[in-house]
């Protein structure tokens, strides 16, 4: 049918056909990117430099980025919230993961068992999670104090205490650092048994494999996952949101992230050009985040399938 | 040879009981999630804290779920996760056959814009996503949460395009020489070829809309509209906390999910794989 | 004929979704109208009765509020039918939404142009919402008698910049401090005696009981339940707190420097991780120390014995004003209210004030403060009403009579959020009570002066 409708606008070589189909398979896409991308993109951009509450418009230049750079002590507040967190957050993370996976890559006893038990904490999400760990992380009588007690350790008050905060929802990632740890595994699992034969034959030992061999193979994916892990990192939204109780990022603002601070603001004090005068800076942040990505792993790491050219 | 193999035994016996000790520490959590449930509330605030309740309280289960209308909340969720897997599923498959198996002018722009929206965090459009929702008077209504699943999904479309490009083009090409037309090798010749890249997305899908806290907290009001993520909260009372039921409906809100994945491990950790092996 | 059929599918749920969209305006989707429609069943019976009493058309009006335990939400709903019953025009539905999103869901309401139709609100805030846009005003309906039932300050508080009112005050609280009885007693304390900020520190001593390392009871923390560190500058500097009378920053003058050294003295006396301990006590909501007889003292709002009747029924307890910072300085405390207003759009504003002007009438106020805890803010709620019979209501309402609800003008808005982190920080023992007050000091000025 569509075939007759592009005949009827004569539309009859073969790369106009294909490109008519073309976009009409990607339509929907479109349609998200301007509607849910590009358009918010424009509008938050516009809005940025006016004193907006939803209701009523009132344009003010700059004043709303003058006052995020220079006036806003929370601004950096949660900005620097945010990447001490990322700072600890992701390495901690990213190496435990390749910990966890090459020794699950090896074959040992009730290795199946023990690669859903480490994977099982990723598909425990939602609210429930956070929520356990506010009990778990009770400084009195909570699971984590009480087995810290059990070999003599006095435990923090982790979510009361502001130089806890962090630690404590480090700690709950490291809980989950199985769905990270299944990326490396799967791609340990490609990396041929040869490798490791010829270098057992040429007297390497068990560490000198790991680090010739396996490092710079999972190297690709670590790095995609740094740099993922710090774009996530200003996602963080729910750990501030519950574990602070009443939203505000107490303890001492430590809870305070990025996110959350764009989020009150939007949301609680309505505002909204503000908001999204702090939108765009994540955006750029973001962005100049991704062209480092990219710049860098061009030089520095080595893809097996040329995969950005079609 | 023998003395090698001997070191490694030692090794594997070392490397089991690491991975045994680590195992334990990541089931304690869980397990007290479920002692928890069946405490009752003097044991959950007890000092020293008891590892099993005196007596299992497997009613907590019950009460807890009466607490609030959770059986309606679930309902609701279940609706924005079938109408979210339908639209990631279908709309991202065709979207993805358009940008693997058809040629047309200004593909590789187009898609490279795919590749960048892919790391825009959500929080970048919240706001003025919201305002544009509120201003269509969406805001109290599913579709918020619904119909951006119909507009395609960057890493869902990366992920298919990855799976279709796996399928060789001769059978496209012998299928458009018998005069079919892309609808129709998308419909019936891909369809049952990409089934397994489906699955993973629609229990990705699932996984994430089952478990959003962030948009229905933000775009549901009215409490019979609430989803299970944002029903837990009524355990969270001013001042007091019933913990032992908390921790009841949070096990409760996980277990689908646990069900799926044991059911389809094979998809879950193919999807992983397609997302991580070519980043 | 199959291509046809997919394109047709995919088609049809695009068209499904956009059509849902249009018609989401009233009902949202399918859905929504049917949990609506439940929601409306469970009040189907009133409706029933009252259009048979009135063949005209009934108006249905949404009322938000966050009371939602069994020991409140219950009276809240028969407060409601009681209005239901009382007229034949409106009927209006209690919708309870958790406190921590109900105001932020309200302003959403009024931008996206349907809001509720009355809603319950905090009082401090009116006059930052009235400027805002975000609320009716009540003039074209309010009478001097209705005006003039309330005392001024708070009637004061619900008036916005341009002299029009935009609520009415639905209740107020105080704080106070809750004792123990047996305690007391076991201690030889007479409550009367405690007086000053010394005489609560000794009677603190006195009822502290410690077994080696362990503390078994806890004479006074001053910071915990609903106590802050505002609570006792407030008490201290006689009701300004951060501020002078002209609502300039004045948080380290030397007065709140002492009082805070004084509230740091009291935790120290315990030790930074007991306190630390109890504090996430209160915020995990594990089990209310004071209810189960772990503190003997504690500063709580005029509304805890409605949650005391819940966890601790047998508790034998007192309530004494907040003791002066000096000898004279007076037993002020810090309060708050609620009060109830009409968000801006609300369909039928008339119809709204009806139901807020019954609410706070002597006779409603005086059931839902019976059955709920808190106080009216109406200047004839005197010993004749059910509520003041209740000995420690009176004993209560002394504490209101110097009670001192800040009502801060727009420019401060959102102050807290800055200063509170420094609070923290000395409250928790990471900086001198001082400096924190410095730095707080600073950072409020500032705040100021780029708000204005």
């Amino acid at each position: 049918m569509f075939g007759k409708l592009l005949t009827k606008f004569g539309v009859k070589s073969r790369k106009g056909r294909e490109t008519a189909y073309g976009y009409v398979f990607i339509l929907p896409w479109l349609i998200g990117i301007v509607c849910f991308v590009l358009g918010p993109l424009v509008f938050s951009f516009i809005t940025s430099f006016a004193d907006y509450n939803m209701l009523k418009v009132n344009f003010i230049g700059l004043s709303n980025y003058k006052k995020m750079f220079f006036q806003d002590q929370l601004f950096w507040k949660s900005l620097g919230n945010t990447l001490v967190y990322s700072l600890l957050n992701v390495p901690l993370v990213t190496v435990g993961g390749v910990i966890v996976a090459v020794i699950l890559n090896k074959s040992i006893w009730g290795l199946r068992t023990f690669r859903t038990i480490y994977y099982l904490p990723s598909i425990m999400v939602g609210v429930g999670t956070y929520f356990l760990w506010m009990l778990l992380l009770d400084p009195a009588n909570g699971l984590v104090n009480t087995l810290l007690g059990l070999i003599g350790i006095k435990g923090p008050a982790w979510l009361t205490d502001p130089n806890w905060t962090k630690p404590a929802i480090i700690l709950m990632h490291l809980w989950g650092l199985g769905g990270q740890m299944l990326l490396y595994l799967a791609r340990l699992q490609s990396i041929p048994q040869d490798y490791y034969e010829a270098a057992s034959l040429d007297g390497a030992g068990m560490f000198k494999k790991f680090t010739t061999i396996t490092v710079p193979l999972l190297s690709p994916i670590i790095f995609y996952n740094l740099t993922i892990g710090i774009i996530g990192a200003f996602q963080v939204f729910q750990e501030g949101y519950i574990f602070s109780g009443d939203g505000t990022g107490k303890p001492a603002g430590s809870l305070l992230f990025y996110n959350l601070h764009l989020w009150n603001q939007a949301f609680k004090n309505f505002k909204t050009g503000y908001a999204n005068a702090m939108c765009w800076f994540l955006f750029a942040i973001v962005m100049i985040l991704t062209v480092c990505n990219q710049k860098i792993s061009q030089k520095w790491v080595y893809y097996e399938e040329g995969d950005n050219d079609d | 040879m023998m003395i090698k193999q001997r070191k490694n035994k030692i090794a594997d016996i070392v490397l089991f009981v690491i991975l045994a000790v680590g195992a334990v520490f990541i089931l304690f959590p869980i397990a007290w999630m479920l002692s928890t449930a069946l405490k009752s509330a003097p044991e959950v605030a007890m000092y020293p804290p008891k590892l099993l309740p005196e007596k299992l309280l497997l009613e907590n289960f019950a009460i807890a779920w009466s607490k609030a209308p959770f059986t309606r909340y679930t309902t609701n969720t279940l609706i924005i996760v079938f109408f979210t897997i339908i639209g990631n599923v279908f709309v991202n498959s065709f979207v993805a056959y358009g940008f693997s198996k058809i040629d047309f002018a200004g593909k590789k722009l187009l898609f490279k814009i795919v590749l960048a929206t892919m790391m825009i965090p959500g929080f970048v459009t919240l706001v003025p996503t919201y305002v544009i929702f509120s201003k269509l008077r969406w805001v109290n209504t599913y579709l918020p949460l619904i119909v951006p699943a119909f507009c395609g999904n960057a890493f869902h479309i990366f992920m298919m395009r990855q799976f279709y490009r796996t399928i060789p083009n001769e059978l496209m090409e012998a299928a458009r020489v018998d005069g079919a037309g892309h609808f129709y090798i998308w419909g019936k010749l891909m369809m049952p070829l990409v089934k397994p890249v489906m699955a993973t997305v629609a229990l990705i899908s699932f996984k994430g809309a089952w478990s959003d806290f962030q948009g229905p907290l933000l775009y549901l009001s009215d409490k019979n509209k609430y989803t299970i993520q944002l029903g837990l909260q009524v355990f969270k009372g001013q001042g007091y906390t019933e913990w032992n039921y908390l921790m009841a409906v949070s096990f409760l809100s996980m277990i689908p999910i646990l069900v799926l994945f044991f059911c389809f491990q094979n998809y879950f950790i193919e999807g992983m794989n397609v997302g991580g092996a070519v980043k | 004929m199959k291509r046809k059929g997919l394109a047709l599918l995919i088609g049809a749920a695009m068209m499904a979704a956009s059509l849902v969209g249009c018609g989401g305006k009233d009902t949202g989707a399918d859905n929504s109208t049917k949990a609506d429609n439940t929601a409306k069943a469970d009040n189907a019976e009133n409706v029933v009765q009252e259009s048979v009493a009135d063949s005209g058309e009934v108006i249905e009006l949404e009322f938000w509020g966050w009371w939602s335990s069994e020991a409140r939400k219950p009276h809240m709903e028969e407060m409601v039918k009681g209005f239901n019953e009382s007229q034949s025009k409106y009927h209006v539905t209690y919708v309870d939404i958790p406190f921590g999103d109900i105001f932020t869901k309200n302003i959403a309401q009024i931008a996206a142009g349907k809001p509720c139709d009355i809603m319950a609100n905090n009082m401090e805030e009116v006059r930052f919402r009235a400027g805002q846009g975000q609320v009716e005003p009540l003039d074209p309906f309010l009478t001097d008698d209705v005006k003039g039932a309330f005392y001024e300050q708070y009637l004061d508080a619900c008036t916005g910049e341009d002299g029009s009112v935009y609520a009415l005050p639905l209740s107020v609280d105080t704080r106070a401090i809750y004792y123990n009885k047996a305690h007391f007693e076991e201690a030889g304390i007479n409550p009367g005696d405690i007086q000053t900020w010394t005489d609560l520190e000794e009677a603190a001593i006195k009822l502290d009981r410690k077994n080696g390392d362990t503390w078994e009871r806890i004479g006074f923390i001053p910071v915990l339940g609903n106590g802050g560190v505002d609570t006792w500058v407030i008490n201290a500097n006689s009701g300004y707190g951060w501020f002078d009378e002209n609502f300039e920053p004045k948080v380290n003058t030397d007065v709140n420097k002492e009082a805070f050294r004084w509230i740091r003295a009291q935790i120290d006396r315990y030790g930074q991780a007991k306190y630390d301990e109890l504090s996430a006590v209160f915020a995990n909501g594990m089990q209310d120390p004071f209810a189960s007889g772990v503190m003997s003292m504690l500063v709580q709002t005029s509304a805890y014995p409605s949650s005391l009747k819940q966890n601790a029924p047998d508790l034998d307890y007192g309530v004494i004003p907040l003791p002066e910072f000096k000898e004279g300085t007076g037993h002020v405390a810090n309060g708050g209210g609620f009060v109830l207003e009409i968000p801006k759009g609300a369909k039928d504003p008339e119809g709204s004030y009806e139901f807020i002007k019954y609410v706070t009438s002597r006779e409603t106020q005086d059931f839902l403060s019976t059955n709920i805890g808190d106080f009216s803010a109406r200047n004839d709620f005197d010993d004749s009403t059910e509520f003041m019979s209740n000995p420690l209501n009176q004993d209560l309402s002394r504490c209101l009579s110097e009670t001192s609800t800040l009502v801060l003008p727009n420019e401060v808005k959102g102050y807290e959020t800055v200063i509170n982190p420094f609070i923290d920080e000395g409250t928790l023992g990471l900086s001198n009570t001082d400096d924190a007050l410095d730095k707080a000091q600073k950072a409020l000025e500032d705040y100021i002066k780029n708000n204005k």
